[in-house]
C-alpha cells in the first residue's frame, strides 16, 4: 500500500494571526522537502500531520486517517522527530528507547539494538544521554522515529546546528531511510533539500508558493541569476542597490558577485544557471517590486 | 494502556532515582528523623513512645517537604527538555501520561521511604540482636505507605501530655546508644 498524505484546505489561526493558509496538499512517496524561510508555518505544519496540533479549518488524511480523528491511528504509522528537543540526560540511549518501545507496546527489543545500529549509536547505548553531542542526540531522535518502523518519517529541521559533517551524515542517513518509507523533511537550509530531495513544497508566510519537482523549481528561476566581474568597489555599491546579491567570492584583482532578481535588456552581467538557493531566495522576494 | 502506564512510570523512576535530588532526598529522610522534634528541654522525656512519635513524625515532615521538590523536578525537567513533544507523537493519550507521571513519582517516594525504614529496622542488629520476630514483619508493609506515618503520628502528637513519662530515659541523661536501644523497642508491634 502506498503512503498518501492529503490537505484539503488546510487553514490554521493564532488569534488574528493565520501561521497557515488555506493549504491544499497531495504528498507523494520518496523523500519530500518542506522549504520556507523561518517563521513560515513550517513547524505548525508539521504539527498538525503528526496530531500535535489541530487545524482551524480544513482536513488531514493520511493513509485514509483523518489526523484530527483518529488521532492513535495517525500516531501508529508516524514517526515524528521535532525541531527542538532534549532528552531525559539521565536516562542511556538504551533506556530511553526502552521507554520509547514501552509506548509504542514494542516487546522485541532486538528492536533497540538494530534502532541503535542504524543511527550508528550502538558503541554508546550505554552512555547518558547528557553525555552526547548535538549530532548523536539528533541520532538517537531518528532512532525514536524509526523505532516502531513507521511508515512516514516526519522530520523537522533536522541538520540545524550540526557540523558539517555530522549534517553529511544525518543527510545520508536519511535518504538511506528513505528506501522503505516516505521521509518528509522541513528545513530552510537548502542545501539539505538540494541533496536529498525529488519533490518540494515551498512555503511562505502560511502559503504554499510552490508544489511540484526541485528540478522545475530551479528552471523557474532560469534567466534570474547573473554574475558580475566587480573591480571598482564603486560598482560594487551600485550592484547593491539595484539587485539581491546571492554570493561574493573575492580574487586577487577583482570580486566575483552573483545576483537574482528580473533585469533589463540592458543590464551587463552574464547570465548564468540558478541553483536551488538562487531560485529560493528569487521566489522569496518575487512579489518584492526591487527584485 | 497499562504497559504504557508502566513504561511512563519506569522512565520517570529511573530519571529520578538517578539524580541528585533523589540522594539529597534520602539523606533528608534517613538522618533528619533521628533528630528533629527530639525533647528540648529537661521537662521533656524521651520514651518508647516519644521516640517512636519523634521518628515518624520526622518522616512525615521530611516527606512534606521532599514531595514538591520531586514534583517540581518533574515540571521543570519535562518543561527544559520539551520531551513531551516527542511523546505526545507516539500513540499515547494525556491520561496515561499523566497517571503514568504520577506512579512514576509515587514509586520513587515509597522507594525513599523504604530504605529510610531500613536504617530502623537494623537497629537491633547494633546491639547483636535480631531485628524483628517474624510475627512482627507484617509491620513493614504499612509503613511503605506514608500517609501511615500520619496516620500513625498526628493521634499521638495531639495527646502528647498523655504519653507515659519515664525518668529513668530523661533526653539529658542518655547517650546515644540508650536512644538507639529505644528506638529499637520501638519497633516491637504495637502494645494494646
Amino acid at each position: 500500500m502506498t503512503n498518501k498524505i492529503v490537505f484539503e484546505n488546510v487553514s490554521k489561526s493564532y488569534g488574528k494571526f493565520k501561521a497557515l493558509d488555506d493549504i491544499n496538499l497531495e504528498i507523494p512517496e520518496g523523500m519530500f522537502g518542506l522549504l520556507g524561510p523561518n517563521g513560515a508555518g513550517k513547524t505548525t505544519f508539521m504539527k498538525i500531520l503528526v496530531t500535535l496540533l489541530e487545524p482551524s479549518k480544513g482536513k488531514v488524511l493520511i493513509n485514509g486517517h483523518d489526523a484530527a480523528n483518529d488521532k492513535m491511528d495517525v500516531r501508529n504509522i508516524i514517526g515524528f522527530l521535532p525541531q527542538e528537543f532534549s532528552i531525559y540526560p539521565q536516562l542511556t540511549a538504551y533506556e530511553f528507547l526502552e521507554y520509547i518501545a514501552g509506548l509504542n507496546g514494542i516487546k522485541d527489543k532486538s528492536k533497540i539494538t538494530k534502532a541503535l545500529e542504524q543511527v550508528n549509536l550502538l558503541e554508546v547505548k550505554n552512555k547518558k544521554v547528557g553525555s552526547f553531542s548535538g549530532g548523536m542526540k539528533r541520532r538517537l531522535g531518528i532512532a525514536q522515529a524509526i523505532l516502531k518502523e513507521p511508515k512516514i518519517l516526519i522530520v523537522d529541521e533536522p541538520t540545524a546546528g550540526l557540523d558539517p559533517e555530522e549534517r553529511i551524515r544525518f543527510r545520508t542517513l536519511l535518504v538511506e531511510l528513505s528506501q522503505k518509507r516516505s521521509v518528509i523533511l522541513s528545513t530552510h537550509i537548502v542545501e539539505d533539500i538540494s541533496s536529498t530531495c525529488e519533490n518540494i513544497a515551498f512555503i511562505v508566510r502560511g502559503s504554499m508558493k510552490y508544489i511540484g519537482s526541485t528540478d522545475v523549481f530551479i528552471n523557474k528561476a532560469k534567466g534570474k541569476v547573473r554574475e558580475f566581474v566587480v573591480r571598482d568597489t564603486r560598482d560594487l555599491s551600485a550592484i547593491k542597490l539595484k539587485y539581491r546579491i546571492i554570493s561574493l567570492r573575492r580574487f586577487s584583482d577583482h570580486t566575483l558577485v552573483r545576483v537574482v532578481g528580473n533585469y533589463s535588456s540592458e543590464d551587463k552581467g552574464k547570465e548564468v544557471e540558478p541553483n536551488l538557493e538562487e531560485a529560493y531566495v528569487y521566489f522569496m522576494h518575487e512579489d518584492d517590486p526591487d527584485v | 494502556m497499562y504497559n504504557q502506564i508502566l513504561a511512563v512510570a519506569k522512565a520517570e523512576w529511573k530519571c529520578q532515582v538517578k539524580s541528585w535530588v533523589f540522594w539529597i532526598g534520602l539523606l533528608i529522610i534517613i538522618g533528619v528523623p533521628l533528630v528533629v522534634d527530639l525533647p528540648s528541654s529537661a521537662a521533656d522525656l524521651l520514651t518508647t513512645k516519644s521516640a517512636g512519635i519523634c521518628y515518624s513524625h520526622g518522616i512525615v515532615m521530611m516527606g512534606s517537604v521532599f514531595m514538591p521538590l520531586l514534583t517540581i523536578t518533574i515540571f521543570y525537567k519535562d518543561r527544559v527538555t520539551s520531551m513531551p513533544i516527542m511523546i505526545f507523537s507516539q500513540p499515547v493519550s494525556k491520561a496515561t501520561f499523566v497517571l503514568g507521571k504520577f506512579f512514576g513519582m509515587f514509586s520513587v517516594y515509597m522507594t525513599i521511604v523504604l530504605l529510610g525504614i531500613l536504617p530502623w529496622i537494623s537497629i537491633p542488629l547494633f546491639f547483636g540482636e535480631m531485628p524483628y520476630s517474624p510475627d512482627s514483619l507484617y509491620l513493614f508493609p504499612a509503613n511503605f505507605v506514608p500517609s501511615f506515618h500520619v496516620l500513625f503520628c498526628l493521634p499521638l502528637l495531639f495527646s502528647r501530655s498523655g504519653v507515659p513519662q519515664d525518668n529513668s530515659h530523661n533526653i539529658h541523661s542518655i547517650d546515644f546508644r540508650n536512644f538507639l536501644a529505644t528506638a529499637a523497642r520501638l519497633c516491637q508491634p504495637y502494645p494494646a
